[in-house]
């Protein structure tokens, strides 16, 4: 933990520091008051201050044996990794293949990887959860979502049909 | 006295009519289930009724736009206690000690508290707004400036201070909060700053996807370590226990006037709302504790305070919007706005130009609060019995509700990416233990706190001294500084004590 603390600390030293050079470059001053960069520039100095407490506190503290360190579990990180991963997929895939059939994944996958679920009872409770979600979003709520009908691959699959694809795919 | 106690029957006969109590039903339920879902809003509820409304009667449309608004702030804290998602900006306190205490198997007895704290305080908000709305509303316009700034520095130094173990992470979470609400297109200057020619980043990062990504997406990352330990105490819930016990009671008491009373008094504050009233009643109930070092753990004072206080300032903020025409937060603007497209012009003639609106409109708001209380009771068993749900269920279900309802406030996918990004950097923080709320809050308050500083030291030249020398703001400032060197003192005082012992 003691190591945890002093890496975090050097690198919000740096973050500050790169917070003042920003706002040097703002003007400082205007007219009648502080102008723009007033405000960040102080922050950033306040938080070079308290990272250079958080460091020497750090430095000073005698270890202690119950501390843990923070990122210990390898399989936990690995967990976690995937989840970051698979989401930005989504994000990506979202106005691509349209929100029901992404949301579909994502729960799907998260739930085979991350939590070792058996397929079939993965492949029915993410269906659910997304025909569910849609439900009250898009109907309820009114929220307009990315719909499968205005990615590419659909349109792309339209010129090759010709215009209408034979199995009408609205829904989705 | 008589008078007002002539009009609030007056206002009863309107409130009771049929019409009207079915619309003030549908207010609150809806309200509440714009609470719960995360990413939507009070503002975003009321705003989406407003053309709903259309055709409706003023005070009927009125009556179920502020249906909405208080059934929301109960709405949030059930997330906020069940999942430690907190459901907008005012439920952020709650999580504090609610997601703690559902932890241990009291999840009833803190939504019930809830539910009971935010029925008190927004009665007693109420009553309040019906004796004393005109004198109120006449020291809330000497707030200037210097007061705004003193008010909100006050606010966060409770919290930063207030928070976690070390307080230089505290301090150094909120300064960083403050930092992202630099980002965006300044309101003084109308320049860009740290934009780096996004377009999106102009308006800033929203509160929304920063909130659900360092609340909600990090508590999944971090929840990833115990997928396979983690088993939600199973208890079973019953009517009864929902109710908090005597112990819970006699501990809550204080909590539920304070809390009421601060929420009510930061409410009328125009710009400030529910969210820096349940901040400031969460701050002051841990100062006057017996065992402050027992909040963040899960006592019932610290759900009662805020609840309490995010609800009175519901009705708080109603003071200036009926009194002056000067919305005091952003869903009371929105409920501006419907008025205005109703033909009504809030202000001090509306008390005598449309006295059945205005008192018809109060009246409503008991009648919410008490419809909002028998209906979220037996709700209260439905919403707990989600925690049943195995947690591997429940969360890729929570990562997809909170992209979704992120995504639904602006229908920008950019606001999930934000919410993706926080979530990484709320992991770290909780791994490095860097308290959560100070980030979030110092967010919601940067630009009021940047504004009224620049304004304040605008009017007095740069002289600093201008908050000590307007009586308010020096309190305030006072109360703050205090707040952030106390804990200094203490430990010092402490080591002094101890090392005179030592020598004796």
């Amino acid at each position: 933990m003691k190591k945890a603390n002093l890496i975090a600390g050097v690198i919000l030293l740096l973050f500050s520091a790169y917070i003042i050079v920003e706002s040097l470059q703002m003007p400082f001053m205007a007219e009648f008051g502080p102008d723009y960069g007033f405000f960040p520039f102080w922050l950033g100095i306040l938080m070079l201050i308290l990272s250079f407490l958080l460091l020497v506190n750090t430095w000073r503290q005698p270890i202690i044996p119950e501390d843990k360190p923070p990122f210990t579990n390898l399989q936990a990180l690995k967990n976690a990794a995937f989840i970051v991963l698979a989401l930005a997929a989504y994000l990506v895939l979202i106005e691509i293949i349209g929100y029901l059939l992404d949301t579909f994944l994502f729960i799907l996958l998260v739930m085979l990887i991350v939590h070792r679920e058996r397929l079939f009872a993965s492949l029915v409770i993410s269906a659910i959860a997304a025909i569910g979600l849609y439900f009250i979003f898009h109907e309820i709520l009114q929220v307009s979502l990315p719909s499968l009908t205005d990615g590419a691959p659909y349109k792309n699959l339209q010129q090759i049909f010709g215009g209408t694809l034979p199995i009408k795919l609205w829904w989705l | 006295m008589p008078d007002t106690f002539h009009n609030l029957l007056l206002g009863f006969q309107v409130a009771l009519q049929p019409q009207n109590l079915f619309f003030c039903f549908v207010g609150v339920v809806l309200g509440t289930l714009i609470g719960v879902l995360p990413g939507i809003g009070p503002v975003t509820g009321v705003a989406i009724l407003i053309p709903i409304t259309f055709g409706m009667d003023a005070t009927t449309a009125l009556i179920t736009m502020a249906g909405v608004y208080y059934g929301a702030m109960y709405g949030g804290s059930t997330t906020s206690i069940l999942i430690n998602l907190p459901g907008e900006s005012a439920s952020v306190m709650t999580t504090m000690d609610g997601y703690q205490m559902a932890r241990k198997g009291r999840a009833g007895p803190a939504l019930g508290m809830a539910a009971i704290a935010s029925f008190i305080a927004g009665t007693f908000s109420v009553i309040m707004l019906t004796l004393i709305a005109p004198p109120l509303a006449d020291f809330a316009v000497s707030f200037g400036p210097p007061e705004y700034f003193a008010l909100t520095f006050m606010g966060l130094t409770m919290v930063t201070s207030l928070t976690g173990k070390s307080m230089i992470k505290g301090i150094i979470s909120g300064a960083f909060g403050l930092l992202l609400a630099c980002v965006g297109v300044d309101a003084l200057s109308g320049s860009p700053r740290f934009t780096y020619n996004q377009v999106y980043l102009l308006d800033g990062f929203g509160f929304i996807g920063v909130a659900v990504g360092l609340f909600a997406i990090s508590e999944v990352l971090i929840n990833t370590e115990e997928v396979f330990e983690h088993i939600f105490v199973q208890t079973k819930i019953s009517i009864k226990s929902l109710f908090p016990n005597l112990q819970d009671w006699k501990d809550s008491l204080g909590a539920l006037w304070r809390g009421s009373l601060i929420g009510f008094i930061v409410g009328v504050l125009p710009g400030a709302g529910a969210t820096i009233a349940s901040f400031l009643a969460y701050g002051v109930e841990k100062r006057v504790s017996k065992h402050p070092e027992k909040f963040g753990t899960g006592v019932i004072e610290g759900v009662a305070a805020p609840e309490g206080a995010n609800n009175a300032a519901t009705g708080g903020a109603m003071v200036p919007l009926l009194t002056l025409g000067i919305p005091g937060s952003g869903t009371t603007a929105v409920l501006m706005g419907a008025l205005l497209i109703h033909g009504l012009r809030p202000g001090p003639l509306l008390f005598s130009t449309h006295p059945d609106f205005v008192w018809g409109l109060i009246a409503s708001m008991y009648v919410g609060n008490i419809l909002l209380l028998i209906l979220n009771m037996p709700l209260i068993g439905l919403w707990v019995s989600f925690l049943r749900v195995p947690y591997k269920i429940l969360m890729p279900l929570i990562v997809a509700i909170s992209a979704t309802g992120v995504f639904a406030t602006d229908n920008n996918i950019f606001d999930v990416w934000i919410m993706l990004i926080f979530g990484v950097i709320g992991y770290f923080m909780r791994k490095l233990d860097f308290p959560l709320a100070p980030t979030v809050l110092a967010l919601v308050l940067g630009p009021m706190v940047e504004r009224s500083l620049r304004q304040a030291l605008a009017m007095s030249h740069g002289d600093i001294s201008i908050f000590f020398s307007r009586p308010i703001s020096a309190v305030l400032v006072i109360i703050a500084l205090v707040s952030l060197l106390a804990p200094l003192f203490r430990t010092a005082w402490k080591q002094w004590a101890v090392s005179k012992l030592l020598k004796a």
